[in-house]
């Protein structure tokens, strides 16, 4: 009986495992739970279209980086360091990023380079334009490779969705283009592993972009069709055309997009004041209500009745997780509140007192939050704060842009001491005192002015009234503007040979700011000097100039100095000679303009020296990315190490697309 | 022994006499002192009885037992079976204590052995022996243990990251090298914190393929099997432990004393005008100019109490800036030095604040442990309940955990038994603790200026020690303290049901399960009333999580002798385990319309900028195991295993894999030709197998996966002009369908020997393990979308060898010595890598051969260990004479010297140096960062029999590290210019020249800006001294208490090293040391 039982158990037994065993195949089946799986995510339009917002935040990081709480350097003042605008100027940082001729190596200098996840760093965030273009690239990808999965699309909605992803990977194949020139071209989303790439040559890239872009302009609707402000419209398509237009020696063509938006799009310049006046201290810092102010307030660059903004990067300030801050007073205004700026009593001249701080804080002088609390991490040139604002020889005061009577350009010796212990509060703050001797021990970081009206940015996180650290908060940006088209036509007609077109475009824009003077005639260094006014932080200067180095060299037309530029050799001229020879037109504005950079005269930071190489028209290609991809070999720009005429590169696009295949 | 009990059998059925009704007697150890608790049960049965405290025993019924030979059992003793037939009613025995563990039992996982019969390479602890050292962790107690490696945990919850015989494979993510943990039988999926060392009755390592091989899945790494204590027979015992612990810095990094301090700011001023005197040539301060101090304002910086270094008077030198009147000397120093506000205020009234003092703290540990346990024939039960309270030495480190275990064991009948054992812990986890590492950061309290203020004058703690002003205000913990609010830790149940049937033909069949759930809740709240804290940024955060685990197993055993020397024994497996996760996260901000509930209450808090969160994961594995022991007459025994395992998280295109393994052993001494007398034991072991791998960063990672990439949203503008957000979605990982198991094969040689009657005792093993298809991130070109993918690539070979010895130096009726000596050292080698091969040239450029790629960017080499370093030597630092030397690279004296390779310099036409380039050809291999050699020694003394001395020593040796201290690069965000402290240290200047520190401030050369110097870690480290007295068994016994022991030591108490001064050269950081005391009562 007894054994019986115990048999019977056994036999249960053995079934039970069996059984278990027998459903192990289901049992072990992968269980996704909270992961969003590609081919299943975007399969659908509500999918694809978190995979577009991806596209359109990616946008403004280029200027802001993607993660900014507190943020020292940005991608945008990184790329204005290597022109004629700017250069880095914490100088109490031992790195810190001034001597860049031989700082920029194939491993050092990119600062930023791999995924900014894992650190910040202060010296700068060139890497950032290779590092993050590409990622940009990978979003617009992911929309082209999966767009046409998707079902029960009209065949309007997934052409607008193929026209605004080609314009996400056009912008950034535009910037490597013109930082790194030939670069690996990359148009999918891969399903396995590629380690075999090759440079593509940048002039076959620029006919892939040309060639998106024109269908693009087709298939993208116009603002007025779209249901939201911050999607790519077709204005922006048009404007991007342009850039590869000229690019690509089409000026008729760049031309003809540039009529399209001036005159049959709705859009037209601002040339009167609009929506909302900002007016945050008019205590401290009383703004004169004028167009050039309106146009700049971040609560004005979405309305309806600015009919300037081609696109808006919307960034709201206090919209938590959808705004980057902006730090730009932080990064951009001098290193005001420091001992080394004194009074003619020896107190530090200028005091950012929190609201708190009963004791010293007075609303007449409350520069924290009416100005923002600059630390000097990219300071302006010489030529940016006054010589670019030289027309004709003279000093234009009717500039808005450069306005300080109306409240637009900030310059130190507009504001009061306002240390209330010290003798000399209350008065105007002054760079040498009586007997001649300099109040400032840092004039890089700590002495210069700027163009309140860009710079400044309302910060309702840190609105607190012990904060003393008013850095910039978020606010929408520009992406384009009018403004800007008409100076790309200028730039269209110069290097076709219409002076007096060129002239009439310039001039206007010039007008707009109630400029005093205007051009009589404009060469390639006007229209260049127009945008370092108009578009100050707003384009990406070094990626501009690098730009008009090779457009001018295309179309053979002299710069402002007479010289001519052969496009297969502009950018094979190497060396930092100081006669401003040879080089391309972006060296030659970096000698003429950037009163530092190799000049003898320029101080020496940290045991630095002010450096920069005619080669340093591009960047190099950073040795990671290289070593990453075992099993090609990516091109090494001219002047830096590893540098071979010879390594081969894909000759047209259509073979670089055509190799993305081959994964072994 | 064997033979003994059959001619005891023989004797007993050849005689046959009436005996006894009742049999008694005592029982007593070598030295004559009673053993009290002693098993006696009459063979072949259940019934029996226990020694009383004096020794003594009484059998009742005797007469009635078919059986006529008693048992006489207890632990560390040699068991004894004596016929009692013909005995008086009155015995006297004797018993031996166990001949050094041959006979002890070692659990091999589904079963246990003898020792004598293990095949594999197994160590065995017994941590009552370390009692006296009360160990706070289980980390604590493997600490030492050959080929073991245990990190140092210094905060307060202690614990430490394990490896057994070295890292094995690359990949790092999700515990992949870590050992796996086995508790009673079953996996155990939780941390080790979970077991109290008190409830602790052996550990089993085992160390090679072949012993861990039953466990195949998951034991690549080795198998700590854990065997938590039993009740004994006998009366319920109650233990009560219980220590006081005193918790010091056992290392130190102090920061700057208030003078120090102006000393430092003095040569971070002066540092940047250092150049050549064009007079004298000499390289001194004030030649060249900075910022506004030009080469002649000699002195500038200076102290004004030490202007006659500089040749200048003080009218001089206050002529130098533009001084308000009536300012002292000390403030116009102090203002050059940037000096204001709050710091220059308490600078010239000299008060300061000692901040170091601040942040660290004595602690006090306490850990109170009763347990009620023992056993009758039918039933063993074992039950404990702990509280233990640790402080770290960090301030607001406090960790707690209450521990309690309930383990229960019947005997239904004869062919079943049921047990039960639940434990269950509740533990903090994480609090709020300054955070004093983090100087970047600007929360290190250190790094606040030693005259930055704590309280201001009315009493009240400040928010910002350092002032309102300015970018780097300092940090006040406690301030901040009063609005912040965290209730974090785990509720841990782990349970495991065991059932066991005894069926015909010596065949038992196990079916056990171990269902654990474990909950986790973190609550945290940051009021925005602190006035720094913005609404919009600051709240609460509310987390649940929730694991459910369970593994269960079906195992068929059958144990059988045949011919007295034919041993077998067969086990057959099957298992199944699953595996799932829930987490749930809000965060709440700007909560309105006030957050005074702190974070009780979060529906209120502002949309626009909350969120929530969660994540669920589940996996599943099974498993099917045969094994097969055979021993032969003692001497010739063999093991064999095969286990076929299946995993989820391969299960797209390979969720199983088979794992054989093969172990033989030889006991030579046993044989008849073996007549070496001092050689008492001699057992030579040979093992192969192979193990697998499955621990993943993320269960999922072989499928492809889209990654919000934070959870950021774009944000869009509608026609109205509203903001409407959209999450976003980006690629993030490419499915590989082909990831499957690693798998690590091992050999395994070993020797067991005893001399001397095994008074010396101890092992020695050699083992190779190669450990292939390693899971591993596949480094990518980024640009192309993806920067690596997880696949199975590459050869990872461990090499080394162990050596254990236990010797009893001296064993006298008064005086005992035991020593126990272990070493282990290995060697690490990566073998291959992707398999991508580069032909190799010889100095004429033809190819000679071809060599496989290493991975630079990860810094993998062919040949050389995970852990190489390889990276620039720096040689030294350039000194005053060398300031030519060093302006070739880029440099001025106090900077660091690195090794040049000068083949990749740029180099003028007239051949002279135009650039010194520095890439990767520069790049040496200096060693090793994981320490290859490990030793570890203990000596016991027991000196007359009540007091216990004990010590312990380990070493870590041939580990190196990089480290860029030396640089004193310390303005990188500017701290030095708002007036933060740093760690005193030593510094290069023209007057204090040394080849060991650089200047301040100091620089590399362009491409090694910031090279790393090396260090020897290297260190010898007293773990641990103890001394324990226990009462003489005569007076306790007066008060009915069988023990009292008092016992205190001292952990961490003193660590030898090298060169390394930047705190602990184990850990890096913090070492505390604990001064213990307790008390343990057994009734």
């Amino acid at each position: 009986m007894k054994k019986n039982k115990l048999y019977k158990f056994a036999v249960g037994l053995l079934c039970a495992v069996a059984m278990l065993s027998g459903c192990s195949e289901e049992f072990l089946k992968p269980d996704p739970l909270s992961l969003y799986e590609p081919t299943v995510t975007f399969s659908t339009e509500s999918g694809l279209q978190a995979a577009m917002a991806f596209c359109d935040r990616q946008l403004k990081t280029n200027w802001l980086y993607y993660r900014a709480e507190i943020n020292n350097t940005t991608p945008i003042g990184s790329d204005n360091l290597m022109s004629d605008m700017m250069i880095a100027s914490k100088t109490d940082n031992a790195n810190v990023f001034i001597d860049v001729a031989t700082r920029l190596t194939p491993t050092s200098g990119l600062e930023q380079f791999t995924d900014g996840n894992g650190g910040n760093s202060e010296i700068n965030k060139l890497g950032f334009f290779w590092t993050e273009s590409y990622n940009g690239i990978k979003y617009a990808n992911t929309v082209l490779s999966y767009i046409d999965k998707v079902k029960g699309m009209d065949e309007s909605t997934r052409l607008a969705y193929k026209g605004r992803a080609y314009f996400h990977r056009s912008f950034y194949y535009m910037g490597l283009c013109f930082r790194f020139r030939d670069v690996p071209l990359v148009t999918k989303i891969l399903q396995v592993p590629k380690m075999s790439y090759r440079s593509t040559k940048r002039e076959a890239i620029l006919k892939m972009l040309k060639q998106d872009m024109e269908n693009a302009v087709q298939w993208v609707p116009d603002q007025k069709d779209m249901k939201y402000i911050g999607m790519i419209n077709k204005g922006a398509c048009r404007q991007l055309l342009i850039k590869i237009d000229l690019a690509t020696g089409d000026y008729d063509g760049a031309i003809a997009q540039a009529d399209a938006l001036i005159n049959n799009s709705g859009y037209s310049l601002m040339t009167n004041t609009f929506g909302t006046f900002v007016n945050p201290f008019p205590d401290t810092w009383n703004i004169t209500r004028n167009v050039i102010w309106d146009l700049h307030r971040p609560q004005n660059k979405y309305i309806a009745a600015n009919k300037e903004v081609i696109l808006d990067m919307p960034n709201r300030d206090g919209s938590g997780d959808a705004q980057i801050k902006t730090n730009y007073m932080r990064n951009f205004l001098p290193f005001l509140d420091d001992n080394g700026t004194t009074d003619p009593a020896g107190a530090r001249a200028v005091n950012y007192y929190a609201e708190s701080d009963t004791k010293n804080f007075n609303i007449k002088y409350n520069y924290n939050k009416a100005l923002g609390r600059g630390i000097g991490i990219n300071a302006p040139t010489y030529f940016a704060q006054t010589g670019v604002w030289y027309v004709n020889g003279i000093l234009d005061n009717g500039d808005l842009r450069h306005s300080v009577a109306v409240g637009n350009w900030v310059d130190p010796t507009a504001l009061y001491y306002n240390n209330p212990k010290s003798a000399s509060f209350g008065q105007h703050v002054q760079l040498y005192n009586a007997s001649g001797k300099m109040l400032c021990n840092d004039t890089i970081r700590k002495w210069f002015g700027w163009p309140h009206y860009k710079i400044y940015m309302e910060d309702a996180v840190m609105n607190v009234p012990t904060q003393t650290q008013y850095n910039g908060g978020a606010g929408d940006l520009y992406f384009y503007r009018l403004a800007e088209t008409y100076l790309l036509r200028a730039e269209a007609k110069y290097y076709k040979g219409d002076i007096a077109g060129a002239t009439a475009d310039v001039n206007t824009v010039r007008s707009r700011a109630h400029c005093t003077q205007l051009y009589s005639t404009v060469n390639i260094g006007s229209i260049m000097d127009e945008r370092a006014r108009e578009l100050f932080l707003e384009e990406f200067r070094y990626a501009e100039l690098s730009r008009v180095s090779y457009c001018l060299a295309l179309s053979g037309k002299p710069d402002e100095w007479g010289n001519t530029y052969d496009v297969n050799t502009y950018d094979k001229d190497a060396g930092d000679d100081l006669g401003k020879n040879g080089g391309s037109y972006w060296w030659q504005r970096i000698c003429h303009y950037n009163n530092y950079y190799n000049n003898p005269k320029a101080p020496v930071i940290q045991n630095r020296h002010f450096t920069m190489g005619k080669h340093n028209l591009y960047l190099p290609i950073y040795q990671q990315a290289i070593d990453a991809n075992r099993k090609g070999k990516l091109s090494q720009n001219f002047g830096y190490t590893g540098y071979d005429a010879n390594t081969p590169k894909w000759e047209t696009w259509q073979e670089a697309v055509a190799d993305e295949d081959i994964t072994e | 022994m064997k033979k003994r009990v059959i001619f005891v059998l023989i004797i007993m059925f050849a005689l046959s006499k009436v005996m006894a009704q009742n049999i008694s007697g005592v029982v007593v150890d070598s030295k004559d002192v009673p053993l009290p608790g002693v098993s006696v049960i009459i063979k072949g049965t259940t019934k029996g009885s226990i020694t009383d405290l004096n020794g003594k025993f009484v059998i009742s019924n005797m007469a009635n037992s078919s059986q006529k030979v008693l048992v006489f059992s207890y632990v560390g003793y040699e068991k004894i079976e004596m016929d009692v037939t013909k005995q008086s009613s009155s015995l006297r025995i004797v018993m031996q204590e166990t001949n050094k563990g041959l006979n002890e039992v070692v659990v091999v996982g589904y079963g246990t052995m003898r020792k004598k019969d293990l095949t594999g390479s197994v160590t065995q602890i017994r941590p009552d022996k370390l009692a006296n050292e009360t160990p706070n962790t289980v980390q604590d107690i493997l600490r030492g243990t050959p080929g073991l490696y245990v990190g140092f945990d210094a905060s307060a919850k202690g614990g430490g990251q394990m490896q057994i015989r070295g890292q094995r494979s690359i990949y790092t993510d999700g515990g992949h090298n870590d050992p796996l943990i086995v508790l009673d039988g079953m996996v155990f999926y939780g941390e080790l914190s979970e077991i109290n060392p008190d409830d602790i009755g052996q550990i089993d390592v085992l160390k090679d393929a072949a012993a861990a091989a039953v466990y195949g899945a998951k034991a690549a790494n080795g198998v700590i099997i854990i065997s938590t204590k039993k009740g004994k027979m006998g009366k319920p015992v109650i233990n009560l432990t219980s220590t006081v612990g005193f918790v010091t810095m056992g290392a130190n990094r102090e920061v700057f004393s208030p003078e120090g301090y102006m000393q430092y700011r003095e040569d971070f001023y002066t540092a940047p005008t250092y150049g050549v005197n064009p007079t004298t040539g000499k390289y001194e301060a004030y030649q060249t100019a900075s910022g506004s101090v030009t080469p002649a304002m000699k002195g500038y910086f200076s102290r004004p109490d030490e202007l006659s270094k500089w040749g200048v008077t003080g009218d001089q030198w206050k002529g130098y800036t533009t001084n308000a009147s009536g300012n002292s000397d000390n403030e116009i120093w102090a203002k050059r030095l940037n000096l204001s506000g709050v710091l220059m205020d308490n600078f010239l009234a000299g008060k300061t604040y000692d901040w170091y003092n601040y942040t660290f703290r004595n602690a006090v540990n306490q850990d109170h442990n009763i347990s009620l346990s023992g056993a009758s024939d039918r039933m063993n039960y074992y039950m404990s309940a702990g509280y233990l309270s640790n402080q770290g030495v960090v301030r607001g480190d406090d960790y707690k955990a209450v521990r309690a275990n309930l383990k229960l064991n019947g005997k239904v009948n004869k062919w079943l038994e049921i047990g039960a054992n639940v434990n269950f812990q509740d533990r903090t986890d994480g609090n709020i603790t300054v955070d004093w590492n983090n100087f970047s950061g600007n929360v290190s309290p250190l790094a606040n200026s030693p005259y930055a203020n704590y309280k201001d004058d009315n009493g009240n703690l400040v928010a910002h020690p350092m002032g309102d002003q300015g970018a780097f205000k300092g940090y006040n913990y406690d301030f901040n303290r009063q609005y912040q609010d965290r209730e974090s830790g785990f509720t841990v149940l782990n349970t495991i049901f065991t059932t066991k049937i005894f069926l015909p033909f010596d065949i038992t069949y196990s079916f056990n399960v171990a269902p654990r759930y474990q909950w986790k809740y973190y609550r945290y709240f940051e009021s925005s009333e602190n006035p720094d804290w913005p609404a919009l940024t600051h709240g609460a955060t509310r987390e649940n999580t929730k694991w459910f685990d369970y593994s269960l197993n079906n195992t068929l055993a059958w144990d059988h002798t045949f011919n007295s020397k034919h041993h077998v024994t067969l086990t057959l497996v099957q298992e199944a385990e699953e595996r799932r996760y829930w987490w749930d996260q809000i965060v709440a901000k700007n909560i309105q319309p006030t957050d005074a509930l702190g974070f009780h209450e979060v529906n209120t808090g502002d949309m626009t900028v909350s969120s929530m969160n969660s994540e669920d994961t589940h996996q599943t594995a099974d498993g099917l195991l045969a094994r097969a022991f055979y021993s032969y007459d003692n001497r010739y025994a063999l093991t064999a295993s095969v286990r076929r395992d299946g995993y989820s998280a391969f299960g797209t295109s390979n969720p199983y894999a088979t794992f054989p393994s093969l172990a033989v052993a030889w006991t030579f001494t046993n044989e008849k030709f073996f007549h070496w007398s001092p050689m008492s034991t001699g057992k030579l072991r040979l093992s192969w197998g192979q193990n697998g791998n499955r621990s993943l960063s993320d269960v999922y990672t072989a499928l492809a996966n889209l990654s919000m990439y934070g959870g950021y949203t774009q944000g869009y503008v509608d026609m109205q002009g509203n903001l409407v957000k959209f999450k976003y979605l980006g690629m993030d990982r490419l499915a590989n369908p082909n990831l499957q198991w690693e798998k690590t094969a091992s050999w395994n040689a070993g020797l067991d020997f005893g001399f001397l009657d095994n008074r010396i005792t101890g092992s020695i093993d050699y083992y190779v393990m190669p450990t292939t298809d390693m899971i591993m991130n596949q480094s990518l070109p980024a640009f192309s979308g993806v920067s690596s993918i997880t696949s199975n690539l590459g050869e990872v070979e461990n090499r080394g060898f162990e050596l254990s010895v236990t010797s009893q130096n001296i064993k006298n009726k008064n005086f005992e010595w035991n020593t126990t000596l272990s070493l282990s050292q290995y060697k690490n080698t990566i073998k291959h890598l992707y398999y991508e091969y580069v032909t190799t040239l010889d100095a004429q450029g033809n190819v000679v051969g071809t060599k496989e790629s290493d991975d630079v960017s990860n810094k993998w080499f062919i040949g050389h260990p995970i852990s190489a370093i390889w990276d620039y030597r720096v040689t030294g630092i350039w000194q005053a004479n060398e300031a030519t030397e060093a302006a070739k690279y880029g440099q001025r004296p106090g900077d660091p010297k690195v090794a040049n390779n000068p083949a990749n310099d740029v180099y003028n036409t007239d051949g002279t140096l135009k650039s010194a380039v520095y890439d990767n050809t520069d790049k040496q291999f200096l060693g090793q960062t994981a320490p290859p050699i490990q030793w570890s020694m203990r000596n016991d003394f027991t000196i007359f029999k009540n007091f216990n001395f004990s010590f312990n020593i380990y070493s870590y040796m041939g580990q190196k590290s990089l480290s860029t201290n030396y640089m004193n690069v310390d303005n990188g965000t500017s701290l030095i210019t708002n007036g933060a402290n740093i760690y005193a240290k030593e510094y290069w200047t023209p007057d204090h020249p040394t080849n060991k520190y650089a200047r301040l401030e100091a620089k590399g050369p362009t491409g090694a800006t910031s090279p790393g110097m090396l260090y020897d870690r290297s260190f010898v480290r007293l773990d641990n001294v103890s001394l324990a007295y226990t009462l003489p068994a005569g007076i306790t016994k007066k008060f009915n208490i069988e023990k009292v022991k008092i016992f205190g030591n001292i952990r961490n108490a003193a660590v030898w090293t090298k060169d390394w001064k930047y705190w602990d050269p184990e850990t890096g950081g913090l070492a505390p040391r604990v001064y213990t005391l307790g008390l343990n009562l057994i009734f």
